[in-house]
């Protein structure tokens, strides 16, 4: 995965990817933005943007606006019910992955799931779980089922989207992006970065769905001269009260369908629009807190509550969750953590919903004070330990080479009511306990910034004698082309094949991932040679997860494998 | 349970079409499963993955190799009901080894 920002819903993180940015710009306004776009006070970076030239300008909002879109994924995964189930998502196995592994006989399947399938038992040589563990495994599955049924694409307008509860963060991610950018940077700013995306990005439905959708439904007033603007007041707000699913199984009552317990974004959202079919309202006469109100009020009539009681709802139903947990364990602890940051959030929320779905509102009183646990990443490793300030998470050495590296450490952060306090306990979640949840979820099936960050954990599973059985299909990560991600985020029109050095122009060759080059042997014998002799070239093969360029050339005689002719 | 074990991906709609055909022929099969990552993180719009359907995995035992080539042969006319991108992925579990079928021919991998 070839990424500059994402946020690991299994430990609230941030992660930061510079790498492949810096082959495109000056190194020093990449980790500039990065840097002073994150920080609570934004009027530095407002000041340090203002005296970049035109071209280092856009390149800095689109790095800076990237931080702030995923800072509004942590907002939203922490206040709305269906962001906080996703979370629940991990920590549930997470909380209670101790006792799991205490319970399993020195062998452990992966995903957990296995177990619930005796045709899959059988193949594997696994014995019958323990009752604790098929009842978490039927959880797994049943939570697996809901997030890929919301995920599944529909067709708006002859495009494909996806409309659940993902697509309705992302689409808030990329408006609340939009609205940071226009307040901090201006309007000119936020139309140059919407055109440097280019026209694929630009329609790109995995974020504008939630614009084709308003408009089917005649909710997108549009504002055309002198310049052109739709007003989405209403829409943020349908977003918003559609997150606030009943994800403790709570009944409805008063839904069409009868007793459906759960009723996902996906449906929420379809019953909403459905419901404000014919309202009509003209740009800029509808406040924020109206449109909060309205769609309470047809929450209500749907559902019997409002958006806001069902948010109150779902915290209470948390609160008792909290209270079983042993807040000895890390796990807890973290979960405790984040519920009392949840709290604070609501509370903020309900005294002024306008806060945080008021685009300037959020992007001045919100967005600064929003403070996740930053990881600054580098899948090429880093030799040494990281600067003074920054707590290495994924580290590794190799004492025979004197060689030491680290690949993702934690950035200090600022201080905020909107931030995790319990910093032990978040490190010993972001170390292991996250990275196991992922392995009991889906294996090693994950889009991983660092290949080692399941690696590692894997290697502390086998210190403590445990064997590891991998199901075939979860046993690595299913990755995808990358080349054309590396053109859009590097700008760049050419690169140098790794193995020849020979300049490639856009269009030829191809960018591999560093799974691809370790699961064919011939592959990562060529590129470890190439990397040193013996031991060496081996050592900084396994430092190094970053993509290798090849050339179409050096790609066919890889396919022909015939790489260990090729004089390496 | 005794025979060659086959791991089946492709989209729901169309995983349910196979093992419907699975069932007829008297061939053991799992429940199938969702494969895709249901755990992935949230990207800034820097990164543009496109959108695609849902995957699921389902497990077929068959008597012998002959049945399995033969079942794996007749996907392709069951994908003719299919979108023309369908795809079904099927790894022998014992060797690894992955065939992509598609409407217009079978494909060995590695």
């Amino acid at each position: 995965m070839l990424a500059v920002a994402t946020l690991d819903p299994s430990t609230l993180c941030l992660w930061l990817n510079p790498t492949p940015l810096t082959d495109a710009t000056n190194v020093e306004q990449c980790f500039a933005s990065l840097d002073l776009s994150r920080r609570a006070d934004l009027s530095e970076y407002q000041s340090y943007y203002s005296g970049l030239p035109s071209k280092a300008q856009d390149f800095s909002a689109g790095i800076a606006s990237a931080v702030w879109h995923e800072k509004r994924h942590f907002l939203d995964l922490i206040l709305t019910n269906y962001g906080a189930y996703r979370v629940r998502q991990f920590f549930m196995v997470a909380v209670n992955s101790m006792a799991i592994l205490k319970t399993l006989d020195k062998r452990i399947a992966f995903p957990l799931w296995v177990y619930t399938s005796s045709m899959r038992r059988t193949l594997a040589g696994l014995p019958e779980p323990p009752q604790p563990i098929a009842t978490m495994c039927r959880e797994i599955l049943y939570r697996q089922a809901l997030f890929s049924n919301e995920n599944r694409p529909i067709t708006i307008q002859n495009f494909k989207c996806e409309i659940g509860g993902d697509a309705q963060l992302e689409a808030l991610g990329y408006i609340f992006q939009l609205g940071s950018l226009q307040y901090w940077l201006g309007p000119d700013a936020a139309v140059r970065w919407q055109k440097s995306l280019g026209d694929d990005q630009h329609a790109n439905t995995r974020y504008r769905w939630a614009e084709l959708i308003a408009d089917a439904y005649d909710l997108l007033p549009t504002h055309t001269a002198p310049v052109e603007f739709v007003d989405l007041t209403l829409l943020v707000s349908v977003l918003y009260a559609s997150l606030m699913m009943r994800a403790w199984g709570q009944s409805y009552t008063h839904d069409r369908a009868g007793a459906i317990n759960i009723l996902p974004p996906f449906a929420r959202i379809r019953m909403l629009l459905d419901e404000l079919k014919g309202f009509r309202y003209g740009i800029a006469s509808l406040s924020v807190g109206e449109a909060w109100e309205l769609v309470n009020s047809r929450c209500k009539k749907l559902w019997g509550k409002t958006a806001t009681e069902e948010l109150e709802a779902d915290y209470l139903h948390e609160e008792k969750w909290v209270a079983k947990l042993d807040t000895a364990e890390h796990g807890a602890r973290a979960f405790r953590d984040f519920h009392e940051v949840r709290g604070t959030l609501i509370d903020a929320f309900k005294q002024s919903p306008e806060m945080f779905l008021d685009l300037n509102r959020w992007s001045e009183s919100v967005l600064p004070k929003l403070q996740p646990n930053i990881i600054m990443a580098n899948p090429g490793g880093v030799d040494g330990t990281p600067p003074d300030g920054m707590e290495p998470v994924l580290k590794d050495d190799a004492p025979e080479q004197s060689a030491h590296w680290w690949w993702a450490a934690m950035l200090g952060k600022d201080d905020s009511p909107y931030c995790f306090r319990s910093k032990d306990a978040w490190l010993f979640v972001i170390q292991y306990l996250g990275p196991l949840a992922k392995l009991m979820l889906c294996g090693r099936r994950h889009e991983l910034m660092i290949g080692p960050e399941l690696l590692l954990m894997e290697r502390e599973l086998k210190r403590l004698k445990f064997t590891i059985y991998f199901e075939p299909a979860f046993e690595y990560p299913s990755e995808q082309d990358d080349t054309e991600d590396f053109y859009r985020l590097t700008t760049r029109s050419q690169f140098t094949c790794d193995f020849c050095r020979v300049e490639i122009q856009r269009g030829q060759g191809k960018l591999i991932g560093p799974w691809t080059i370790r699961r064919n042997i011939k592959l990562a014998h060529a590129c470890a040679s190439g990397l040193g002799e013996g031991d060496l070239g081996w050592i900084r093969l396994w430092k190094d997860w970053s993509h290798w360029h090849f050339c179409d050339r050096c790609l066919d005689l890889v396919k022909e494998k015939q790489l260990l002719e090729f004089g390496l | 349970m005794e025979g060659l074990a086959f791991d089946f991906e492709a989209e729901r709609t169309v995983l349910e079409a196979i093992l419907e055909k699975a069932r007829q022929e008297s061939i053991e099969c799992d429940e199938p499963v969702p494969s895709s990552s249901t755990s992935k993180p949230l990207h800034s719009p820097l990164s543009g993955a496109e959108i695609k359907e849902g995957l699921e995995i389902a497990i077929l035992v068959f008597k012998s190799g002959t049945a399995a080539t033969a079942f794996i042969a007749a996907i392709r006319g069951l994908l003719k009901r299919f979108d023309q991108n369908a795809v079904v992925r099927v790894t022998d579990r014992a060797s690894r080894k992955e065939t992509l079928v598609h409407k217009s021919g079978v494909e060995n991998k590695r």
